[in-house]
């Protein structure tokens, strides 16, 4: 059965098109991760998904619930993590917990043995009567995970779920979800950093404008890239480049900073002359010369048409390869 | 609607109304418009204007405590788990939009009824022995439509806080309107003063005061603690205030399903 059934979701903010006629399944047991820049309407997506929104139009299940017409159902199947962690700031971790395995249901004994179970399990037990107003971001995000599993749910959605997060602590909660979708757990989560995605998910889908542009596994994506090489160029000062020099031998330009240069090359020796001799006729020395494999993020980039400068503010962010 | 339904219902509502008991009963905002206002209002009418009988003085202040008890929590609880995203924590779980929004309903009526009792309980039998209040010689209190009273008054309150808050973003978006309401229906609802007194001067307004769920609860009050009881009227009274309970909680609800399209 599928775990997740988005069936031809349009959703209107006003005049704004946010998702227009999305269809997307996952299969129960996936990792599946859904990419795209801000503004691309993967909140929006997640937000019907649970319940917190209505669409427009179309049709939204959860292990076969209408989430419009059957909400209770299938809110009982999934745990939420926004991307801002909502857990009460007055309340202890452990008052957190107990409140929210009050409202799914969960008898007293047992509420009491998980709760324990999973602030284990994400470091917490020893802040366990601590209020959360006392906690880091990241001890609130990792509660905030604790609590959306409290109700041992079948599916889990967490939107953006390393977002602010320091190194140490997204390692950390990369593992516990590899560890939850080990034993079984479907994870749908939405993400901007594609290094992630590219670590963690079976299956990412490609959100741009409020469309799916494409949805498979990671290495399948690149290899659809591999007629594409990339030629990453440091020179050793800020300089521009005209695209039309180099026209006959590359199928793309991307500026990665003031003096780093990708370039989407479909034989990289044949425009490595033309790169010295540009740096000749500049006064330019060049610093390096890589040639790279297509990576995930060369996709997003293809299919979102996303431009040079948000490129290198990604490039910032990511992790270095 | 099923037993088992209805009796779930009840039981999430009751969850959610604890904690919200548990979090923000003590809030600055809650004592101060909850608490201290109507006992500022209340020694403002004590001392301004003495020609206000004790009987006003009594039912005015029991209905105001209820009154701005109930309606205040909502206005504090709604637009702070807005702002934090606690709310959405709630929508997100499995429980009805009428469950969560009875639960934080119920917590409002809670903070009222208590309110209204502390304070009846102080002006009967506490007041006489300072001689600020002479009411034990005109006292003829009807304790359970009394109780029941409060009880009827707080949930139509709480109501009133629910539907102003509900799309509120911050305290202050929803305090704002609330005030302005609450302060025509005390002037308008003759709470501290006699109907008949507050339209002395013009009278063809005087049928406004009847469109306010206030005036039926002063009414209800000033007939259950100092008599005589008409029943008829004190049960349109209590109907009167029950339509408009559900008329308040209804529309708050559909503003909620409406914020969500």
């Amino acid at each position: 059965m599928d775990a997740v059934q988005i069936i031809d979701v349009v959703k209107h903010y006003g005049n704004v098109l946010a998702l227009d006629h999305v269809n997307l399944s996952v299969k129960e047991g996936e990792f599946f991760g859904l990419l795209g820049p801000n503004g691309a309407g993967k909140t929006t997506l997640i937000r019907i998904l649970t319940g917190l929104t209505a669409p427009t139009s179309g049709r939204t299940l959860i292990l076969g619930y209408d989430v419009l017409n059957e909400p209770v159902k299938a809110k009982k199947q999934f745990g939420l993590v926004p991307e801002i962690s909502n857990v009460y700031d007055d309340l202890t971790a452990w008052d957190n917990l107990m409140f929210m395995a009050k409202l799914y249901g969960i008898p007293e004994r047992e509420r009491e043995e998980r709760a324990m179970k999973l602030l284990e399990a994400l470091g917490l037990r020893e802040r366990v009567d601590s209020p959360v107003k006392q906690f880091s971001k990241g001890m609130r995000r990792r509660l905030a995970i604790a609590a959306a599993l409290i109700h041992e749910p079948r599916i889990l959605f967490l939107d953006e779920p390393t977002s602010g997060l320091d190194t140490q602590s997204s390692r950390f909660i990369r593992e516990v979800l590899r560890e939850l979708n080990r034993k079984g757990m479907t994870i749908f989560l939405t993400t901007h950093f594609i290094e992630e995605a590219d670590q963690l998910c079976k299956r990412v889908a490609i959100l741009d404008k409020g469309k799916i542009c494409v949805v498979d596994t990671p290495e399948n994506l690149k290899a659809s890239l591999q007629e594409k090489e990339a030629l990453e160029v440091i020179f050793n000062s800020p300089t521009s480049i005209d695209e039309e020099e180099f026209k006959k031998h590359c199928s793309g330009i991307v500026r990665l900073s003031e003096n780093k240069f990708r370039f989407y090359v479909s034989d990289s020796s044949s425009i490595l002359p033309l790169l010295v001799d540009f740096a000749k006729n500049k006064g330019l020395k060049i610093l390096s010369v890589n040639t790279l494999k297509p990576i995930l993020e060369d996709v997003f980039i293809k299919y979102t048409g996303i431009d040079p400068l948000m490129a290198e503010r990604m490039e910032q962010l990511r992790y270095k390869r | 609607m099923k037993m088992e339904e209805l009796y779930e219902m009840l039981q999430k509502s009751s969850i959610i109304a604890l904690n919200d008991i548990k979090l923000y009963y003590f809030k600055p905002p809650s004592i101060f418009f909850g608490i201290m206002l109507p006992l500022i209002l209340y020694f403002a009418f004590t001392l301004g204007r003495p020609c206000v009988t004790e009987a006003y003085r009594l039912t005015g202040v029991v209905a105001v405590s209820v009154f701005f008890g109930a309606s205040t929590l909502e206005a504090v609880v709604l637009p702070m788990e807005r702002r934090t995203r606690t709310f959405e924590r709630l929508v997100s779980a499995p429980l009805s939009l009428e469950a969560l929004l009875i639960g934080k309903m119920a917590s409002g009526a809670i903070f009222g009824i208590a309110l209204g009792f502390v304070m009846a309980t102080i002006l009967i039998l506490v007041g006489p022995a300072w001689q600020w209040t002479g009411f034990s010689a005109g006292l003829s209190l009807s304790p359970i439509p009394f109780i029941l009273t409060i009880i009827i008054s707080a949930i139509n309150s709480s109501s009133l806080g629910l539907l102003l808050s509900v799309r509120a973003g911050d305290v202050a978006d929803a305090m704002m309107p609330l005030n302005f309401l609450r302060f025509v229906m005390i002037f308008l609802s003759g709470v501290f003063i006699p109907l008949e007194e507050t339209y002395m001067f013009n009278p063809s307004l005087a049928p406004l005061a009847y469109l306010l769920p206030l005036t039926y609860s002063v009414d209800a009050l000033r007939q259950t603690t100092f008599g005589p009881i008409d029943l008829w009227k004190l049960l349109i009274d209590l109907v009167i205030l029950i339509v408009f309970s559900i008329v308040l909680i209804f529309t708050a609800i559909e503003l909620v399903k409406h914020s969500m399209r």
